[in-house]
């Protein structure tokens, strides 16, 4: 097997090992979220350790026994992920799942996926104290309002890359900057701000 | 594993951005001010050197036109731009100079001839009715 190919748990947590890396855990997640919304094949069950990344090229690589030959995903058959899945399409379950692999991550201490949405539903409030801020109203708008309209990969460029561009533009506005100032000073800002995080100066 | 950098490291990214642009906006204006500054001294080092420039002009104009009250105009000599003024003046003074010398002539020859005729008038005056 390709040593370069490892789980993205792996990954993660030998992060610092690899030559390509990913700045944060949910930047990494809109990768997966690109790769499962692209896959036609319907997805039955998602797990973080059945998730693989080429550590060299950055791509995420799908096992099969992800997927179902059948275009509907059977409530809890197979799936161990939502009680509800008989009544969603496809493209409604990938959403779900996906969300639910993320929540796992940030509630469970082993980083697994939360079994089904009612377990969410129950434990709503205690689950949203468990992640980020800026990520509540991802959960909310997939497990209470039901809307599956908008996934993880156009939530995390709405609400944090182009949130932060934004913001950095309308600060910056003032001084007229062109684009290639703009694009190096926002650089300079983000890697000033990743700096910080790490506990630097 | 860094926990950090992968549960919650999105808000702390979110909160730290304000502050960092602050920071970043505050090393703007410091290059703003120093540029603004830079070309300020810049205008004054090129008006003082302009001026230091004129000076020198001056001072060898006046050696120059020094030199051109003792050297006398040769002919057909054009001026140049450091002693133009000079010449100018030379040759103003040159010409009323020239004025003042034909009118006396011009007056002492009139008195001249005038008391000439009055001679002759009294004599013929004399010699004709004595």
């Amino acid at each position: 097997m390709d040593n370069n190919i490892v789980s993205l748990r792996q990954f993660i947590n030998n992060k610092d090992n690899y030559a390509y890396k990913t700045k944060t855990f949910c930047r990494l997640m809109k990768i997966v979220c690109d790769t499962i919304e692209k896959e036609p094949r319907a997805l039955v069950r998602i797990n973080l350790d059945e998730i693989k990344i080429n550590t060299i090229t950055g791509d995420i690589i799908l096992s099969d026994n992800l997927f179902a030959s059948t275009d509907k995903t059977i409530a809890g058959v197979n799936t161990g992920i939502s009680l509800m899945a008989d009544r969603k399409s496809s493209f409604e379950h990938k959403r779900i799942s996906f969300a639910l692999m993320l929540l796992g991550w940030y509630v469970n201490e082993d980083h697994s996926a939360v079994f089904n949405d009612l377990i969410v539903l129950e434990n709503f409030n205690d689950y949203m104290s468990k992640v980020p801020k800026w990520l509540q109203d991802y959960f909310i708008s997939i497990f209470i309002k039901m809307d599956y309209t908008k996934s993880f990969s156009d939530y995390y460029k709405e609400n944090f890359i182009d949130k932060v561009k934004t913001e950095i533009k309308k600060s910056l506005e003032p001084y007229h900057l062109n684009e290639e100032q703009m694009n190096k000073i926002t650089s300079v800002i983000v890697k000033k701000t990743q700096r910080i995080m790490k506990g630097g100066k | 594993m860094n926990k950090n950098l992968f549960d919650f490291a999105e808000d702390k990214f979110l909160e730290n951005i304000p502050t960092v642009i602050a920071n970043v906006k505050k090393s703007l204006d410091q290059v703003n001010q120093s540029q603004y500054q830079f070309q300020n001294q810049s205008t004054d080092y090129s008006e003082n050197e302009m001026f230091q420039t004129q000076k020198q002009q001056l001072v060898k104009s006046r050696q120059l036109n020094s030199n051109q009250i003792i050297r006398p105009i040769t002919n057909n000599e054009q001026p140049t731009y450091n002693n133009y003024q000079n010449y100018s003046n030379y040759q103003n003074t040159q010409s009323v100079y020239t004025n003042q010398n034909g009118l006396s002539t011009i007056l002492t020859l009139s008195v001249t001839l005038l008391l000439i005729v009055l001679v002759f008038s009294v004599t013929f005056f004399i010699m004709k009715f004595v």
